[in-house]
């Protein structure tokens, strides 16, 4: 019996040499702050400090929260905004760019860039850009004779902005997504259709449309995942300002944690947060498993 | 994706509407998509007094080098650089060896809950970092792992570990089975197997791998400012940001530093284009 055990010993041990490693990384980085933050959340807190257990006061507290409120509403018209942007016009570009007539190629490596150079970067480009002194587009405005602009401090002018500015730089993906999503539809049903005589408009709506509805479907949540967690872009290019009119909830996480030092709220907005994103992330899977079985 | 571009756009479209249109569409898209990058480029090689021109002009007369002299020999930014390339490369070095291990054992090993083990390590890429920074910063305090290249190496390595697990498994399942097996045949350990056979066939996926990873550590903001705040480790992007600060608004300088910091990624990208998107098509379809 004693080489049996044995082997049976070495056959338990041998799978955690491959992905203990991964594991272990993922329960320490990962999955413990999670646990720490809900446990935080339940404490009250100074600086680093944990204090006495409050139970769901943070949370009570975040409900009677105005401002988390009105952040709430900014994040849904953040996310909703950007998606009405890039969702359609990363499927005209998919569309347009899967007839592949020459030169495509290098509009598509163009059309591409914006997604590839960081959220920073995007911001500092904006920024200058938009400059109201020095800038092009004030320029081009001041000869249709509209004033100056000052976008990004500007109360109405701020969020729309802001919104605009996250589009350019993530319509690529959504585009992405799509052409690759397109070439998976036989170029027979297309020929098919143009014998029949369907004309562009009926060929998008009962050929184009319902086969990749699935890849839509999995690049809006993708994108509203990205969206609802996204920091960089908004603190560099608004910074939530003006007025903290374009401040959304993972930005006021961040202002929570490391400018107020409170961490008892940033955790609860974080563990709420991450309950959101796994909600999202659920439907996202959902719809990955539909788009298997098809 | 299995014919490229150029050997299926060699024949000229009839000039159509639609032709027309979506040439139009995309010259316009285009055009937006690299105005400001070309802008940024135009002010960066600006002198001073240029830059603040008005009228606003798109070209330099004389262009000069001036601002890029000024952020490579005076400014901190080599050592943001230094920086970031350390991180990234502890960052590679960790996912790919950890990675490697994980989808060898999860492609090749009987192990029971095997499917469920991958998906459990594909959700928690799903996790929001801005979730896990106050905690992991709290932790990171306690433990003095703030401000440190392994600190940071480590948030980057979790968070890519799914994507590069994902990918090098691929690579692995495509590698027929018959070859370990002879293998073992031969006297080959389980391990060997994997250090000798499988290791040099999935070299492509694991550079590819690298890419995605040196990109995203490249690119980071979030993370690097949260728990990197010294000027000694301070990363690329957040040196960037904060040199606005430094420089007051001399936007010449000031977009040197832009474009440097995101050059190396660009070109990256430029070279390395299909193989890029597959990657980045794989990892977002395969959840």
């Amino acid at each position: 019996m004693a080489p049996r055990a044995n082997r049976i010993n070495v056959s338990l041990l041998s799978p955690l040499y491959y992905v203990g490693p991964t594991i272990l990384l993922l329960l320490a980085i990962v999955a413990y702050p999670i646990a720490h933050s809900f446990y935080i959340s339940l404490h009250k807190t100074e600086y680093l400090r944990i204090g006495g257990f409050t139970g769901l006061s943070n949370y009570l507290a975040l409900l009677h929260d105005d401002i988390v409120q009105r952040d709430f509403i900014i994040t849904i018209k953040y996310v909703l905004g950007s998606l009405s942007g890039a969702v359609p016009i990363g499927l005209l570009l998919a569309i347009i760019l899967n007839q592949r007539l020459p030169g495509f190629g290098i509009l598509r490596t163009i059309c591409t860039l914006p997604w590839v150079i960081s959220q920073t970067v995007s911001a500092l480009l904006w920024i200058w850009f938009l400059n109201p002194s020095y800038g092009p587009v004030n320029y081009a405005l001041s000869k249709l004779s509209i004033p100056t602009l000052d976008f990004r401090a500007d109360v109405v002018l701020a969020l729309p902005t802001l919104i605009g500015v996250n589009v350019w730089m993530s319509y690529p993906f959504a585009m992405i997504l799509f052409l690759a999503g397109l070439q998976t539809i036989p170029e027979e049903l297309y020929e098919a259709a143009r014998i029949d005589g369907a004309s562009v408009i009926s060929e998008f709506y009962h050929i184009t449309l319902p086969l990749i509805k699935n890849t839509m479907m999995a690049a809006c949540v993708m994108l509203t995942l990205y969206y609802f967690t996204m920091v960089t872009l908004i603190f560099v290019f608004t910074g939530g300002g003006p007025a903290k009119l374009t401040e959304v909830l993972s930005l006021r996480i961040f202002n929570e944690a490391f400018f107020y030092w409170r961490m008892g709220t940033a955790s609860a907005l974080g563990v709420v947060v991450f309950v959101l994103n796994a909600v999202f992330s659920l439907i996202y899977i959902k719809v990955l498993r539909r788009e298997a079985e098809l | 994706m299995k014919q490229s571009y150029s050997t299926i756009a060699n024949r000229w479209p009839k000039v159509t509407v639609s032709v027309v249109l979506s040439y139009a569409v995309l010259v316009i898209t285009g055009a937006a998509a690299i105005a400001p990058l070309l802008w940024a480029l135009s002010t960066s090689v600006k002198t001073t007094t240029q830059v603040v021109a008005y009228p606003p002009r798109w070209l330099p007369d004389p262009p000069t080098f001036e601002s890029y002299l000024q952020v490579v020999w005076r400014s901190p930014m080599p050592r943001h650089l230094l920086n970031t390339l350390i991180v990234a490369g502890i960052s590679i070095a960790l996912v790919l060896t950890v990675a490697t291990h994980c989808a060898y054992g999860i492609a090749r090993l009987r192990l029971r809950n095997r499917e469920l083990l991958s998906f459990s390590i594909l959700a928690t890429a799903m996790v929001p970092i801005i979730s896990v920074l106050p905690p992991l910063y709290s932790v990171y305090a306690r433990l003095g792992l703030d401000d440190s290249y392994l600190g940071l190496s480590l948030v980057y390595s979790a968070w890519q570990v799914p994507t590069a697990m994902i990918l090098v498994r691929g690579f692995i399942e495509a590698i027929p089975r018959e070859l370990e097996e002879a293998a073992m045949i031969d006297g080959c350990s389980r391990r060997q197997c994997l250090y000798r056979i499988v290791f040099p066939i999935i070299q492509p996926g694991l550079v590819a791998a690298a890419l995605l990873i040196f990109i995203y550590v490249w690119n980071d903001f979030l993370v690097a400012t949260t728990l990197a705040i010294s000027d000694e480790r301070r990363m690329i992007q957040v040196g960037l940001y904060q040199y606005i600060g430094d420089v007051g608004i001399d936007w010449g300088r000031f977009m040197a530093y832009t474009v440097l910091a995101s050059l190396p990624i660009i070109v990256l990208f430029l070279s390395l284009q299909r193989r890029l998107l597959r990657g980045l098509v794989a990892g977002a379809m395969k959840g």
